[in-house]
């Protein structure tokens, strides 16, 4: 243990610290900087390797199941592909030695760590960009087979698109997306 | 004084001491447990003055108390974590459950080892985190009351392997 | 300023069951920070004994994690300690990669020295700001929460995700730096430095800082070292500690950095370690970037299992998948030890494997947890006034204690 180390601190006199605080609180009072974002009239355009909401590309999917066996809060079920013949829904690709099954995902579990899109052995997960959705009902949690299909729809459409930019004088600011 | 020096000092002790530099496992064991306080004094004596963490691990056999102290003072042994581990035999099972008397069987009662407390007062909470986990009694701890558990937890022992639960246990609404 | 009234040695034998002592309950919701209940025995206003009681957020972590695939732990460790999840990460996989024999490339170790430091900058950030709502200061609390949010976005550069990363893989990382993150991670250096200047003024040095935290809550090196506390509440009572010094990992050997340390112990100068630990974090972060060795972010024996697919998206997007072991890996059997140096303190990790698809044992102690003792003797003889500017420096964070 080497004691030279230990450093001496210096209190400020009182008289000094009160006058130079006030100073510094003055200079915010007269110009401000606002740190937080007007949502939902401004949302955040994110970076592409954001970890938000996913889908399945159903082409590249195999089904071998490698996303369920990961998940670590075992959000991915393997449910069987099913199709549409003639008005009935029979499971596609059954008895021909095809694979069967492809994930879906419970929302209300998911964690948004992404093991499954690295673990995936045909890189068959697709990021939708979209992180910010709210559900009603806990059953929404669980959208249905088709909805998987397609990725979640983003809310706030209409918003002003903004990036965070550091600011040498606001630290966090925000500009209009590029 | 290095890894080699404390080795040879505590061997001395009649502790058995293996050292593995890779796993960063600095193990002193001491088959014997009424001996671990004169291995523990020596272990401060030598410059070892904190307990990181003090745990059980139940084998299928016997349940292993380990201390992992290491030094803040001696600049040589700050790179290391000296774990001083002894054996301690293990009660009997717990039984299936039954949900007439809704218990596991008789209740099992903790299990003796001498507390290290007066040596390492930093072992304070750490052994009482042992105590209510694995069901370990140290002999001379001031204060054994339960910590992170709640009081109607007390004496299931729940980092034992032989803990499972029942899902009419299960307080879900 | 107050001077202690009890002196620690004596003060927990006093015999508190008497009509003389008020017991007051302090929490157990949310007195500052987490839940956390605080029995404080009273003599007048003078604080005789603490006791703290804390398991309300108790999560079974360890119970969990012996339950599931080694690698399914990264995440459950990471959510014990939500301002530094990295070290917690980073903790589990320096343990885990010593059990598997496996060791990360240079860059790998850059990478996540330099993650760890921006960590440890918002998880100060985090302390100091609820450090100032314990004192009343809503101001610093804004400021040192706007503050992270520069070093969040840095992260959120770099991993994708805000707070839980799930960023450290055994034998590297899963993302490189991207493109522009050095000039972006520069301009957010060159801000804190000028924006340390405002803390000074406004809270740091503030005399009506100085009068509640200078000799309030002292606890001197003997029994800093006696009580085994960790992290920056020890290097404030004036041992020179530091697990990035004294038992490195990642590539802590390879950059040079000052452990400072103050003589005092009391609630000032543990403030004042965590401005200086800044200071001493963007120093490391400068000197990372500026290092980086170019190379691999994976090490070579992981990198051959991938399969061509996978290897394309390596090349391609920086980006490291899993290869399919990573579902059952089985270390041999045996036990290691990891220690890390988090914001908090010095966190440890004890893993055991007995060869099977789940670990055998898996000890956590958090530098939380490790502070408790240190808790219980800080407060006493002390006014009760004072109480929330002790615990407000000790920085004490209840989910990462209680686990």
């Amino acid at each position: 243990m080497s004691e030279s180390s230990a450093k001496e601190r210096k209190l400020r006199n009182p008289i000094v610290g009160h006058i130079r605080a006030l100073a510094k609180g003055f200079k915010y009072l007269v110009e401000p900087n606002r740190m937080t974002l007007d949502y939902p009239a401004e949302t955040m355009k994110l970076p592409p390797n954001y970890r938000g909401f996913f889908t399945v590309d159903d082409k590249k999917c195999i089904g071998c199941s490698m996303c369920e066996m990961i998940c670590p809060p075992q959000a991915i079920t393997m449910i069987p592909r099913v199709q549409v013949q003639s008005g009935q829904t029979v499971p596609e690709g059954a008895g021909q030695g095809k694979k069967t099954k492809r994930p879906v995902v419970n929302w209300g579990r998911c964690i948004y760590c992404y093991f499954c899109f690295d673990i995936c052995p045909v890189d068959a997960f697709v990021p939708s960009g979209v992180h910010d959705l709210a559900f009603y009902n806990d059953k929404d949690y669980r959208p249905s087979y088709e909805e998987y299909l397609k990725p979640p729809e983003e809310p706030y459409k209409n918003s002003k698109k903004v990036v965070s930019r550091p600011d040498l004088k606001r630290g966090v600011g925000y500009e209009p997306a590029p | 004084m290095n890894a080699d020096e404390l080795k040879t000092a505590l061997e001395a002790e009649g502790a058995k001491v293996t050292y593995d530099q890779k796993r960063k496992v600095f193990d002193v064991f001491v088959q014997d447990p009424s001996r671990i306080k004169q291995v523990a004094r020596k272990m401060l004596e030598l410059g070892l003055d904190h307990v990181v963490s003090v745990t059980g691990v139940d084998y299928p056999d016997r349940i292993e108390v380990i201390w992992h102290a290491s030094s803040y003072s001696v600049d040589s042994l700050e790179g290391l974590v000296v774990a001083l581990r002894t054996p301690i035999s293990k009660g009997p099972p717990r039984q299936a459950y039954d949900p007439r008397t809704r218990t596991y069987g008789p209740a099992r009662p903790p299990l003796p080892v001498d507390s290290l407390t007066d040596v390492w007062p930093s072992a304070l909470f750490l052994e009482r985190e042992a105590h209510e986990m694995f069901g370990i009694e140290f002999r001379g701890h001031p204060d054994l009351r339960p910590i992170l558990l709640s009081d109607d937890f007390y004496g299931k022992w729940p980092l034992r392997k032989d803990f499972t639960y029942d899902k009419s246990e299960l307080k879900v609404a | 300023m107050s001077e202690r009234v009890y002196n620690i040695e004596e003060a927990p034998n006093i015999d508190v069951s008497g009509d003389r002592y008020i017991m007051l309950q302090i929490g157990p919701s949310h007195p500052g920070s987490g839940h956390m209940r605080i029995k404080v025995w009273l003599d007048g206003d003078i604080v005789v004994k603490v006791d703290p009681d804390i398991g309300f957020v108790h999560r079974t972590s360890e119970w969990l994690s012996e339950r599931r695939e080694f690698i399914k732990a990264i995440p459950i460790v990471e959510r014990i300690m939500l301002p530094d999840t990295i070290h917690a990460n980073l903790s589990y996989i320096t343990t885990l990669e010593r059990l598997l024999g496996l060791e990360a490339p240079p860059r790998a170790q850059y990478l996540r020295t330099l993650a760890a430091e921006i960590n440890r900058i918002t998880s100060h950030l985090y302390g100091i700001g609820i450090f100032g709502i314990f004192l009343g200061s809503s101001t610093v609390y804004m400021w040192a929460f706007g503050d992270r949010e520069p070093f969040i976005d840095l992260m959120e550069m770099l991993t994708g995700a805000r707070i839980t990363y799930s960023y450290i893989i055994p034998g590297g990382v899963r993302w490189d730096m991207p493109k522009g993150f050095k000039e972006r991670a520069e301009k957010v250096l060159e801000y804190m430095e000028k924006r340390l200047k405002d803390y000074d003024d406004i809270w740091v040095k503030n005399p009506v800082v100085q009068s509640r935290c200078v000799n309030v809550g002292v606890i001197d090196k003997t029994n800093a070292i006696r009580l085994g506390v960790v992290g920056p509440n020890l290097r404030a009572s004036g041992v020179y500690y530091d697990t990035r010094k004294h038992d490195p990992y990642a590539a802590y050997q390879n950059v040079d950095f000052e452990v400072p340390t103050f003589k005092n112990g009391d609630a000032y100068d543990r403030l004042l370690i965590r401005v200086e630990e800044i200071k001493q974090s963007m120093k490391i972060i400068k000197q990372v970037l500026k290092d980086m060795p170019e190379g691999k972010i994976i090490d070579e024996g992981t990198y051959k299992q991938l399969n061509p697919v996978m290897k394309k998206v390596y090349d391609e997007r920086a980006r490291v998948m899993f290869p399919a072991f990573y579902n059952h890996m089985r270390p041999q059997p045996g036990e290691a030890t990891g220690r890390v140096e988090a914001g908090r303190g010095e966190i440890f990790f004890y893993l055991r494997s007995d060869g099977g698809k789940y670990p055998y044992r898996f000890r956590w102690v958090t530098p939380s947890f490790r502070n408790l003792p240190f808790f219980t003797h800080v407060a006493v003889g002390y006014r009760l006034a004072d109480l929330p500017a002790i615990y407000g420096s000790v920085d004490y964070f209840p989910p990462e204690a209680d686990r």
